[in-house]
């Protein structure tokens, strides 16, 4: 098969405790969502982290057609991105392997980072950069919540950022038109000749419900 | 054993598609479905025996026997103890039963179910994929391409020519029917005097006009083909590879440029028709051993040999280190050169088959995938509905259109 692994990593920090239920219910929508929309549900799989002072793998790397629920999301603790981006980089390293060995071929692993962008830990660059520089690395949409930072979002993203609207209840279906359009791009044939090394050249809508996009150029 | 004898364990058959019984019009499998909907029935009824003579034996159900034609199953045509429940409709009614059951009073039309046939569309592989397996909404026309609009779902086509027998498929993938957009493959069969060209072109997915690009570069290949026939024709019979590649580069070159002023022509950049392209040469004196080779971009060339399967492209493949790269050259600016060669230790008996990658890759990777169509393919050349029926067979994950010909050279 031609897989796409698929990663959300969510804060569940305590400064995330005023919309961890919106984070939740998102996800929730998002799982009901994207499993039964072809484009996604048949070539990616889906992984859940969510880290707060720790970083923790909720759900492995999973086809979601065989998952009746994700786990849910609890708000407490610190907000380690160093945490999150190292735990990303092991299980992106561990299951693109392991899935090669299964004789899958594999496209670059995408992640969905939403947080309310205020890390406590001054040194996530570090583990961050690692992420980037492995042979793995994956394309990053960054998705700002509630009261995010939106230069910490904007850093934090390698292809597009995203802040959420005030008011915007729920994002699941933003979030599930998104990641059908992005899915879509990523399997697209592109001309190679024109195009090589020059790193990304996924077309997706900026226009993303409920979002603001933001430009990565400008910071 | 021919295509219509193939047993699976535990003795069923596997659903093939009969023979095909119902007038239509050459390649266009849309109205061939039309058509068999409208008579409510495949197969038309077997001839009536001439008076005094009994019926014949294909009227009845035979299986197996040395009356029944090669690559024919009759279907039972009516009622009476030869009428059976054939194994792809087990949940529904016999032919016998439909045909017969009564007409209900007023009240809203119900449609008996379709005798289903060539049968529900199978799949390889663990899951079946989640898309519907048949097109739901139909492509609107959309920023004034009535181009696109107008390309239908599927075609089909076929022949025979010198010492080949001819398949081709073009059908849209699961994502394309899903999202509504048109299709942008094309699949190519046409003679130019003692030369037939098959050609597959596969319009790259991230441009917005790339259909016309692979329709338009296997036409105007077959126009800068058609000047040079006689030329190709030399350089296949003596085996002069060094000069079919030098003219058939030339000749690519010529289409791309033609095909660039076109989407300049309609004030669209060069790049937006961009598109691959794999083309076959077959003379028509099967004394000629050589088939003429050439391609741009991704896709599959690769041939079946006595059951086994084997890459002609090896070399050639789109991976980008670890990861699956979608990158490929393409017509008309984005390549350096054509790669053009002559298959020289062609056999008969082996089957070639040219595809885009939509087809290409799933062979390539999915073992099970090589099984059925192996089975299915190292054969005599199938019908062309039964070859449409077996060209889509579904492999999850691979959602992506598919362009097949196939070429069957004629057995010892």
């Amino acid at each position: 098969m031609q897989i796409l692994p698929f990663y959300a990593v969510c804060d569940e920090s305590g400064s995330m405790s005023a919309d961890i239920d919106t984070l939740n219910k998102a996800l929730f929508d998002l799982h009901q969502e994207i499993s039964t929309n072809p484009t996604i549900a048949d070539k990616t799989r889906f992984g859940l982290i969510g880290f707060s002072t720790d970083a923790h793998e909720l759900q492995p790397l999973v086809d979601l057609s065989d998952l009746d629920e994700l786990p849910a999301l609890e708000a407490s603790g610190l907000t380690s991105f160093g945490n999150a981006f190292g735990l990303l980089r092991q299980a992106i390293d561990r299951d693109v392997q392991a899935l090669k060995a299964d004789g899958h071929d594999v496209y670059r692993p995408v992640v969905f980072f939403l947080s309310d962008g205020v890390p406590t830990d001054s040194d996530w660059d570090r583990p961050y950069q690692e992420l980037l520089a492995s042979s793995f690395r994956p394309h990053i949409i960054a998705f700002g919540i509630g009261q995010a930072d939106r230069s910490v979002i904007a850093r934090v993203a390698t292809f597009k950022a995203f802040m959420q609207d005030e008011g915007t209840a729920n994002p699941a279906v933003a979030l599930r038109e998104f990641a059908a359009s992005l899915t879509r791009s990523i399997v697209r044939s592109v001309s190679g000749a024109t195009e090589a090394g020059q790193g990304m050249s996924l077309q997706v809508d900026d226009h993303v419900p409920g979002f603001t996009s933001v430009s990565l150029d400008k910071l | 054993m021919n295509a219509y004898d193939n047993q699976v364990p535990g003795g069923g058959r596997v659903p093939e598609p009969g023979p095909e019984h119902v007038p239509s019009r050459k390649g266009d499998p849309i109205d061939l479905a039309a058509s068999v909907y409208e008579h409510g029935w495949g197969p038309a009824p077997a001839p009536a025996p001439a008076q005094g003579e009994a019926p014949a034996e294909e009227a009845r159900v035979v299986v197996s026997g040395p009356v029944v034609p090669e690559g024919f199953l009759p279907r039972p045509i009516g009622p009476g103890p030869s009428a059976v429940r054939e194994p792809w409709s087990a949940d529904g009614p016999t032919v016998a039963e439909s045909v017969t059951a009564p007409v209900a009073g007023p009240g809203p039309v119900v449609r008996p179910p379709s005798f289903r046939e060539p049968g529900p569309l199978t799949h390889v592989g663990r899951k079946a994929p989640t898309y519907p397996a048949e097109p739901t909404d139909i492509p609107a026309i959309s920023g004034g391409d009535l181009f696109g609009a107008l390309l239908p779902d599927t075609v089909v086509d076929g022949g025979r020519f010198g010492p080949v027998t001819v398949r081709a498929a073009s059908v849209r993938g699961d994502g394309h029917r899903y999202a509504a957009e048109c299709r942008q493959d094309t699949a190519l069969v046409v003679r130019t005097g003692e030369l037939l060209l098959v050609a597959v072109a596969d319009g790259v997915g991230s441009q917005s006009h790339s259909h016309h690009g692979s329709h338009g570069i296997v036409r105007l290949l077959t126009r800068q083909v058609a000047r040079k026939a006689e030329t190709l024709l030399a350089f296949l019979r003596s085996g002069a590879e060094t000069d079919f590649a030098g003219l058939m580069n030339r000749l690519v070159a010529a289409a791309a440029g033609d095909l660039a002023q076109e989407a300049e022509r309609a004030g669209l950049p060069p790049k937006s028709y961009s598109t691959t392209l794999r083309a076959l040469l077959v003379p028509a004196d099967p004394a000629v051993p050589f088939r003429g080779f050439v391609s741009v971009g991704d896709g599959g060339l690769l041939r079946l040999r006595e059951g086994g399967w084997q890459n002609l492209e090896a070399a050639e493949g789109g991976e980008d280190g670890a990861l699956i790269s979608t990158r490929t050259d393409c017509l008309p600016e984005a390549y350096e050169h054509a790669r053009a060669r002559l298959i020289t230790d062609t056999r008969p008996g082996d089957l070639l088959v040219l595809c885009t990658d939509g087809l290409a890759l799933p062979l390539l990777k999915e073992a099970e995938l090589r099984t059925w169509l192996g089975e299915r393919w190292g054969r005599e050349a199938p019908g062309l509905a039964e070859f449409l029926w077996q060209t889509q067979v579904r492999v999850r994950s691979y959602d992506d259109d598919r362009s097949v010909v196939c070429l069957w050279e004629a057995a010892p």
